[in-house]
């Protein structure tokens, strides 16, 4: 079953089409992957998805109801999480602080006077163990290095408790053995039943993490399938290696 | 001698990770080079690197019998070495011969640097044409013609393009695609290019560097490069082992 579906998405800006028509699915329980080269889409169909971009047209359902064009933390109440960098203000705070702030939608003005509560800091203290950096959890953020960002990232989308998470760029700038963890992090998490849709240009990881890939070139979908079948497909290479 | 080695060449941004962990590579003068490899392989930072944009961590560049590596932008400048950047970086406000005059600001003498505009013009009529005109208001296939023809302007002995076809409609990119082949073969200037369509890129190149995660993996020859089975692995990944861990 389809978890997430888009149907003939388009989006331009200006007199580009940046998405342009765009179908694909994300089954229940998957991890896909949306691949391609530069300048391809996924980023802004990704949007679409989060409704920080509102389609110009087409569909987006996520578990059988239109989502098309709703608020971002309204998505995110759905159950869609995406992660979120690590900005110069968040690094100051420490890692469990910002394990917790990601729990609170949208709304700076509710951070006022706020404290943790005690379940919500052992359920951040406990995904921070599942990721690895529970004991960096007092240092400040700005402190982790890049791949441990990326840790954070992962488990502070988990304080939301999302049924689909949607990964931009995972293993960017990771070190090897981190990124190692990093995987395996997502195939743990995917296997409690968690769906992710990833972008990310590390063919490699690509190739082991996702059970099924959607390849897009100049707004479109040129194909869905299996990593098997991607890895032969002529097309596939084409639109990463241009026209003559 | 090689015009260009670089060896052993690491580099990054800020306190980040290493963009290029080791990379080498020799570049023959009057020759046209492509460096091809998919994202983040490092090919911008390589070329911003032996331009001095970015500062190497470790390794030797070397240039024209001299080490050039870690040297100022316009310490390279001076020495031949002319990058032509992704985004063109023109003087938007500045008209066309301004921009040209700008490119040659290493030209003390005015005879000389008149010489240099007279030839720029004569290789791009168009240019020559729009003299007066402000360099914002020309095509995208324009602002590049000129990005071309102000690195012109101190007579490299090496120029460095970074994806010249960006943004570009298709039949524009042949005409500057034209023009870069005409680099090496009419003024023998020795040619360094990266370009996100690969086939093209290598149809007027001679020879080819494939930057994998930082590294060169491989080169060859430009035009049999893209039959090497190694470059679908680079592109599209290899398959796991879905057995294992």
């Amino acid at each position: 079953m389809a978890l997430l579906e888009l149907r003939e998405v388009t989006k331009a800006y200006g007199g580009i089409v940046a998405v342009d028509g765009a179908s694909f699915e994300v089954a229940d329980g998957s991890i896909t992957a949306l691949i391609g080269p530069n300048g391809a889409g996924k980023t802004t169909a990704f949007d679409t998805i989060t409704g920080i971009v509102e389609p110009d047209s087409g569909s987006i359902t996520f578990d059988g109801e239109e989502i098309t064009g709703l608020m971002p933390h309204v998505v995110s109440k759905r159950g869609i999480g995406r992660t979120f960098q690590i900005t110069r203000e968040l690094g100051d705070m420490t890692v469990l602080e910002n394990m917790v702030v990601s729990t609170i939608p949208n709304d700076l003005r509710s951070l006022r006077g706020k404290r943790m509560r005690p379940e919500e800091s052992e359920r951040a203290m406990d995904l921070l163990g599942f990721v690895g950096i529970d004991r960096l959890a007092d240092e400040p953020a700005k402190r982790l290095s890049y791949g441990q960002r990326k840790l954070l990232e992962l488990a502070s989308v988990l304080m939301r408790d999302p049924r689909l998470i949607l990964l931009d760029e995972p293993a960017g700038g990771v070190n090897p053995a981190l990124l190692e963890r990093i995987m395996d992090r997502i195939e743990e998490i995917n296997r409690s039943g968690i769906t992710f849709l990833i972008v990310e240009h590390n063919m490699d990881v690509i190739m082991r993490l996702s059970h099924s890939i959607v390849v897009m070139a100049h707004g479109q979908v040129i194909v869905q399938e299996t990593p098997e079948s991607v890895r032969e497909d002529q097309r596939v290479l084409d639109a990463y290696l241009g026209a003559v | 001698m090689p015009l260009l080695a670089v060896q052993g060449l690491k580099a990054g941004y800020g306190v980040g990770p290493d963009i290029l962990a080791d990379v080498s590579i020799d570049v023959e003068a009057g020759r046209t080079y492509c460096v091809i490899g998919p994202n983040g392989a490092g090919k911008s930072t390589l070329l911003k690197t032996v331009a001095g944009i970015v500062k190497p961590r470790d390794g030797v560049i070397t240039f024209d019998g001299a080490s050039v590596g870690g040297l100022r932008p316009d310490q390279i400048l001076r020495a031949g070495i002319c990058f032509v950047p992704q985004d063109r970086t023109l003087f938007p406000q500045m008209s066309v011969r301004e921009n040209l005059v700008m490119g040659g600001y290493l030209i003390r003498d005015r005879h000389r640097l008149n010489e240099r505009l007279e030839l720029v013009f004569e290789m791009f009529p168009r240019l020559a044409e729009r003299s007066a005109q402000m360099a914002q208001t020309m095509s995208g296939g324009e602002q590049q013609l000129l990005a071309l023809g102000r690195a012109l302007m101190i007579e490299p002995k090496l120029m460095m393009i970074d994806e010249p076809s960006l943004g570009l409609a298709p039949r524009v990119t042949s005409q500057i695609f034209d023009v870069i082949r005409s680099l090496s073969r009419d003024l023998g200037i020795t040619v360094l290019l990266i370009e996100q369509n690969v086939k093209k890129g290598l149809e007027v190149s001679d020879w080819a560097f494939v930057l994998d995660l930082g590294t060169k993996r491989f080169e060859g020859p430009a035009g049999e490069i893209l039959d090497d089975p190694r470059i679908r692995d680079l592109y599209l990944g290899k398959l796991a082992d879905r057995g294992g861990s």
